[in-house]
């Protein structure tokens, strides 16, 4: 019974790797608006594929 | 201009282009404003904005770039900025106009549109977007610019200057907050499984070492989860008021400490189970009850209805300077449809002054030369120059925001229900627990003990605590789902006390915004309308204004002669025809026999030659339902009571509504709405009074009832200060939302009587020492259960039955 406390000991590892990433998530501000990325998600940009490749040049600064 | 495509609608912005397209790329447009946003839309490739939906494009061009000269001056952008470091500033903006994903789509894609903008970034629900940009390339004010001229301008008052903390901060903490409490819940009862079980077969060490992990784990959630509950439990001590929130700390605390002795004596594995899961239902409460609608203020005072700029005369011109630089003795332009900020004497020759907003009476005042004018007047037609005699915060406008009923808020005074019941439940459920505790002490000291601190933790108020928050989350749901948002879930309990109801005429019960019109006459040949309009178009007065607009004639012609009397009317001539447009007066003085046959309000009498060719009426029309809607109210027998600041109105629908009042009142001011208010609460103290109304005209009045709610046609823009906002198209559902507030009031009484049968239950078996912890561990989070599920579901069905769903 004893491989219980090495299990155990894995379980609560996980859930904190999976609290601290929750915690990361709300802090980073994922959470402050839950509604506009799921319009977000809908924009395809065949557009700047196709014929807007001399317009991208801002994208690297895009990234914060 | 002759072309093959016969196309109607702009290409950007799907307005009617009024037969006179500008033509581009193909493609029809109603302006070169809409031309050149779509060609740097598409020089930037972001032509696919055009396929997304059949109008995307807003128009709304504010051609006059000097409108934002303000923004130069560093304080305002200063103030404007809400982050700044040696790359790049943040500035955000509240825009009205962001309605759908295209929106979202063209707003994000600033960067390719303006050098300089690093990042953009739109929150759909607040209406608000987030730019980032490099302050060494570009100067908000052309962030501003760039967002007006893609017809996005953002709203900016006066009140976003003053830096506040960004109000997503809190939001954050709960939820961390939830979802450590979660973590623990779930880790904790994995731990406490064998015990549920009544497994036997693991040992004393095992169980020691679940026993100290689960309560390693459980110390943040008390120290971090749970401190809203003990610090507002301390404060209320500390002020001699006894909340729910204190019986919950009682026993939060008992709990812990009787976990704690069982761990140290290990005598047993504790409560850590039913406490983590008690914060995490709590907090879901919370959470539920919490939602806030971000983009609806509440608060707003005079603030937000001034412009943030005015335009002072300097030597050589004019120079816009933020408002609150403004001084007495300044000298002022103000343009059509402009907002005068403080009390002034007009400079230029005449004006016509609409104080809708101060008085709500809907037609205009005419003014002269060395006139008074007073704050919160809208200027219509031609621009007039103002000598500003007393400054921003001392105009009349701005002293009635210095009101003392201003001054308090309403909510504090308000007892709820919880608050009522607390004292008395922590009182008996110490009495019952020492009363235990002396009856087995003479037995079982140690068996005393735990009696103590069991019947301490079973009495722990969490079916009670959540009561309220998922009844009243329920509502407020209903309501914003019907177009009524409410400032807080207390608002609820305050509705369902409603006695009487004081209702604003102008805008809440009648349309309010441009009065259709309607002719009563002859009927009337291409082209006489083509002259009325004619004669109309070269006067400035709203009435003129309102006929030129109906008429829609696109013929131009010019009279060869032409007298306006102000107050009396027009009189054009065109060639050998004269067309006469004005009062009753105007014609008979003109040689035209003009009786009163129509008896509404607001009538302008139209003759042509030697004859009476009829009139063009301005009707007031009720909003759809609102009839219905006193009917419905007066028959549930509470008190009706309407105001209105124009004058009694002789016959028509608004007349038959006023008749059917209790009480009713006109040609009142703001103050006289505020004093009615006051003395209908001051005849009958207990009972509450609920005021309906719009506009900045009635916000002493919202604000002297004891529920204000504004009525408004666009909930994010514009409202006074007041505790709810009803969609105007929704005011037929006001009588079924009355009753759903009462029903919830039931609701909480029902849920209260589950949760003191746990209670009772609970007590008992804790009295009699027969609880153990696998018994509570069932029987409270069975008993938050309970009350979760039957609050929301009753909420739900009563929702229907009263056709709110």
């Amino acid at each position: 019974m004893e491989i219980i406390v090495v299990l155990v000991g894995f379980s609560i590892t996980i859930a904190i790797g999976f609290l601290a990433a929750f915690s990361w998530a709300v802090k980073s501000g994922q959470y402050d608006d839950t509604y506009t990325p799921s319009m977000r998600m809908l924009f395809s940009d065949t557009s700047k594929t196709t014929n807007n490749n001399n317009h991208n040049h801002k994208k690297g600064k895009d990234q914060e | 201009m002759e072309t093959p495509v016969q196309q109607t609608t702009c290409y950007h912005c799907g307005t009617d282009n009024n037969g006179a397209p500008v033509f581009h790329d193909g493609k029809a447009f109603c302006c070169n404003g809409c031309v050149s946003v779509y060609q740097l839309l598409t020089e930037s490739g972001l032509d696919s904005f055009y396929t997304m939906e059949d109008r995307p494009g807003e128009r709304k061009y504010s051609a006059d770039s000097e409108k934002f000269d303000w923004l130069d001056d560093p304080e305002a952008s200063k103030a404007l900025i809400k982050y700044s470091d040696e790359k790049q500033s943040l500035v955000s903006f509240y825009i009205p106009d962001i309605h759908c994903a295209s929106c979202v789509w063209l707003l994000e894609k600033l960067p390719s549109l303006k050098k300089g903008i690093l990042k953009s970034e739109v929150d759909y629900l607040r209406k608000e977007i987030r730019v980032w940009f490099n302050h060494t390339e570009i100067s908000v004010r052309s962030v501003v610019q760039l967002l007006a001229w893609l017809g996005y301008e953002p709203m900016i008052q006066l009140s976003d200057l003053e830096n506040e903390a960004d109000s997503k901060k809190p939001w954050r903490r709960t939820y961390l907050k939830l979802g450590l409490a979660g973590f623990a819940f779930g880790n904790v009862m994995l731990y406490s499984f064998p015990d549920y079980l009544g497994l036997d077969l693991y040992s004393e060490y095992l169980r020691s070492i679940f026993t100290w992990l689960s309560a390693l784990i459980s110390v943040p959630v008390l120290v971090f989860s749970a401190e809203d509950y003990w610090k507002s439990a301390w404060y209320s001590i500390k002020s001699h008021r006894i909340t729910m929130d204190v019986p919950l700390t009682i026993g939060i605390f008992a709990m812990f400490a009787q976990s704690a002795y069982e761990l140290m004596s290990k005598s047993g594995s504790g409560y850590f189970d039913s406490f983590t899961g008690l914060i995490f239902f709590l907090l879901i409460g919370k959470l539920f009850q919490q939602k806030t609608y971000h983009a609806i203020s509440f608060f707003r005072d005079y603030r937000s209805y001034f412009p943030m700029s005015v335009f002072v005369k300097i030597e050589d011109g004019f120079k816009a300077i933020p408002l609150a630089k403004l001084n007495k003795g300044d000298v002022i332009r103000v343009r059509n449809e402009e907002l005068i900020p403080a009390d002034s004497t007009l400079i230029s020759e005449k004006a016509s002054i609409d104080y809708h907003f101060v008085t709500g009476e809907s037609a205009p005042v005419n003014i002269k030369k060395a006139d008074e004018v007073f704050a919160g007047g809208r200027l219509k037609g031609q621009e007039a120059q103002f000598f500003i005699q007393k400054t921003v915060d001392q105009s009349y406008l701005t002293q009635l925001w210095n009101h003392e009923v201003f001054k308090q808020d309403k909510l504090t005074n308000h007892v709820s229900l919880a608050d009522k019941v607390s004292p008395y439940f922590t009182w008996v459920i110490l009495a019952i627990a020492f009363a235990g505790f002396f009856y087995w002490q003479s037995t079982d000291t140690m068996k005393a003990v735990h009696v103590l601190a069991a019947v301490l933790i079973v009495a722990c108020p969490c079916a009670l605590s959540l009561s309220i928050p998922f009844t009243m989350g329920s509502v407020l749901n209903t309501f914003s789902k019907n177009g009524l948002y409410l400032r807080s879930e207390r608002i609820v309990d305050q509705l369902s006390k409603i006695k009487t109801i004081v209702f604003d005429k102008t805008g809440t019960l009648t349309e309010s915004g441009n009065l259709p019109l309607k002719w009563i006459g002859r009927d009337l040949s291409d082209h006489e309308v083509q002259l009325i309009a004619a004669a109309a178009m070269s006067s400035t007065h709203p009435l003129s204004l309102a006929i030129v607009n109906f008429l829609k004639s696109k013929e131009k012609h010019f009279p060869d002669e032409l007298v306006e009397v102000k107050g009396m009317g027009i009189k054009a001539v065109f060639g050998n025809k004269k067309v006469l447009i004005g009062s009753e007066k105007w014609l008979n003085s003109n040689g035209i026999e003009a009786q009163d046959y129509i008896g509404h309000a607001t009538k302008t009498y139209i003759g042509i030659d030697e004859h009476l060719y009829g009139a063009f009426i301005f009707e007031q029309i009720l909003r759809a339902g609102s009839a219905e809607t006193i009917s419905k109210l007066a028959q549930s027998g509470l008190k009706l009571i309407g105001l209105s600041g124009d004058t009694k109105p002789n016959s028509g629908p608004v007349k038959t509504l006023f008749d059917s009042f209790h009480e009713s009142n006109f040609d009142c001011k703001p103050e006289d709405k505020l004093n009615i208010i006051s003395r209908i609460k001051r005849e009958k103290t207990d009972e509450l009074v609920l005021m309906v109304g719009d506009g900045l005209n009635d916000a002493g009045a919202l604000q002297a009832a004891d529920v204000g709610i504004a009525i408004s046609d666009d909930v994010h823009s514009f409202s006074p200060g007041c505790d709810g906002i009803l969609q105007a198209e929704h005011i037929y559902r006001l009588d079924a939302m009355l009753q759903l507030s009462n029903d919830a009031n039931k609701v909480v009484y029902a849920s209260y009587t589950i949760s003191f049968l746990y209670n009772i239950i609970g007590v008992t078996l804790a009295v009699l020492g027969l609880l153990s912890p696998l018994l509570t561990a069932i029987l409270m989070p069975l008993s938050s259960i309970t009350v979760l599920v039957f609050t929301t579901g009753m909420v739900y069905i009563l929702s229907i039955k009263r056709k709110l769903v």
